[in-house]
């Protein structure tokens, strides 16, 4: 059975193997026919193939020697490299562990000011945030200790602090860099810092917290916007009052900055205590908070002042500034002069903004503020002042600049005179280096 | 001479200070997060931190050695 099983296959095998012959001789027939042309393109396509041979060879040969061409070339760059990390960078510190920070600030504005009597434009420095530059230096001991210095300085043209309308031409008085912080510092992060030399005092900015986004050009320093403009006496044709806005609408911001010896506290949970040593025998403390709460900021402060060696009288603030996660805030302050060592009453301001900032565009984050201050007291016994203005804050952030614009008005109440009210205004821009 | 309102004597605002001092340590036990420093022990006229034209993201040239 086994045999004949074996003789049924080889007997199929022949068949199949005969069939396949003679479809190959039918299939090729029509090939063997045009022999005789066939192989005159048979050698064109070898010849082709040939050349196309060489070519590739070439072609191999010019890659390799491209190769070749880039690998010399990165040994080469990594050489120059290699060598330029061994001379180190072009400037360079000679101590460790020490570094020197150079930065600052353009402040330019368009600002406008009517008195009631007169109006005029000025190319003013804005006197909130002037133009100046910083010099930073710090140098770390150990873990515990850093230590560092402050050079900054300011250069404002023109400040909008300085403009009067009577005068015909730039204010040339602070045409020159002035001091803002000329300190020297050592910190330890258990124990705190010390500065000595010409900066901010404890009580120095703890009437201006604010988390609004428009400090470019509005905040609780606001006087800053025309301080030498004079009120005019009303149905006079411009009769100085002899009060200016900076007699009427001072924010009592401490002791500011002065030559002093100050500590800080280590900051334990938000809150940082300070205090400082004037020169003139003046001292303050402050304490100050900052802290965040499920995206609502929350930044507080206080100062008590004693200026009385030097101007006989002592002051207290008290700001803060509440900011929610959809970026509304609030801010208020108040402070007080006790004068009565110098035979005044006490000197009073209080100030409240509401503010909303927002991504309006993907140039940068908006701002917007709506303000509004009252003083008693300031500058001689039963004056009164009123300031409101409205502000606007418009980031670039590939210029790194702020553009701004505000409006705003401050009114008098002078006993026994009547007086025109101010108004100001503006554009500008602030711009980091 | 005209006088301040009797709660703003200086006597009673140095009691609402320390009354505020003591507000913000009770708060300061109740967590939270840091917030940058520059918004709340910087005065409001201090170059604020951020990104310059020229410098880039930190705003300033630095000249270190580590």
């Amino acid at each position: 059975m086994i045999e004949r099983l074996k003789i049924n296959q080889t007997h199929t095998r022949r068949i199949a193997r005969a069939g396949l012959l003679m479809s190959a001789a039918i299939i090729s027939a029509p090939l063997i026919l045009a022999a005789p042309a066939a192989a005159d393109d048979l050698s064109d396509i070898k010849a082709e193939n040939a050349a196309l041979k060489n070519q590739i060879e070439s072609l191999a040969r010019d890659l390799q020697e491209l190769r070749d061409d880039v690998h010399q070339n990165e040994q080469a760059v990594a050489a120059v490299k290699a060598e330029s990390y061994a001379a180190g960078p072009t400037v360079t510190s000679g101590q460790a562990n020490t570094s020197l920070s150079i930065s600052g600030q353009l402040s330019r504005m368009v600002f406008y000011a009517d008195d009631g009597n007169q109006a005029r434009w000025f190319q003013a420095d804005n006197d909130m945030a002037s133009t100046r530059l910083r010099f930073a230096g710090k140098t770390k001991m150990d873990e515990d200790w850093t230590a560092g210095m402050l050079i900054e300085a300011e250069f404002a043209s023109n400040s909008t602090a300085d403009v009067t309308i009577d005068q015909n031409t730039s204010v040339i008085a602070s045409n020159s860099f002035t001091e803002r912080k000329l300190e020297l510092w050592f910190n330890n992060a258990k124990l705190g810092k010390l500065y000595l030399g010409q900066g901010s005092t404890a009580s120095d900015g703890s009437v201006e917290v604010d988390l609004s986004g428009t400090g470019a050009i509005s905040s609780s320093g606001f006087s800053s916007l025309g301080s030498s403009l004079l009120f005019r006496l009303s149905g006079t044709g411009g009769t100085s009052s002899g009060v200016t806005v900076d007699d009427l609408f001072d924010t009592q911001d401490g002791l500011s900055r002065d030559d002093r010896v100050r500590y800080d506290s280590p900051t334990f949970a938000g809150v940082k205590l300070s205090t400082s040593w004037v020169d003139g025998d003046e001292w303050d403390v402050a304490a100050r908070y900052g802290r965040e709460f499920d995206g609502y900021e929350v930044a507080l402060a206080t100062s008590y002042w004693d200026a009385s060696p030097t101007a006989q009288k002592t002051g207290l603030g008290f700001s803060g500034s509440v900011k929610a996660p959809f970026g509304t805030s609030l801010t208020g302050s108040y402070s007080v002069e006790d004068l009565e060592a110098a035979g005044r009453d006490d000197e009073q301001f209080w100030y409240v903004k509401l503010g909303h900032d927002f991504e309006l565009t993907e140039i940068g984050g908006t701002a917007v503020s709506i303000d509004y201050a009252e003083t008693e007291n300031a500058g001689g016994s039963n004056r009164e002042g009123t300031f409101y203005s409205i502000a606007a804050v418009q980031k670039i952030d590939k210029l790194s600049t702020q553009f701004y614009a505000t409006v705003g008005m401050f009114e008098a109440d002078i006993p026994a005179v009547q007086t025109e009210d101010i108004t100001i205004g503006g554009v500008g821009a602030l711009m980091k280096f | 001479m005209r006088r301040a309102h009797p709660f703003l004597r200086c006597g009673h605002l140095k009691s609402a200070a320390v009354l505020l001092v003591t507000v913000m340590l009770a708060v300061s036990a109740c967590g939270g997060k840091p917030l940058h420093t520059s918004k709340w022990q910087d005065p409001a006229d201090e170059m604020e931190p951020g990104p310059g034209l020229f410098s880039g993201a930190d705003g300033e040239f630095t000249i270190h050695a580590e």
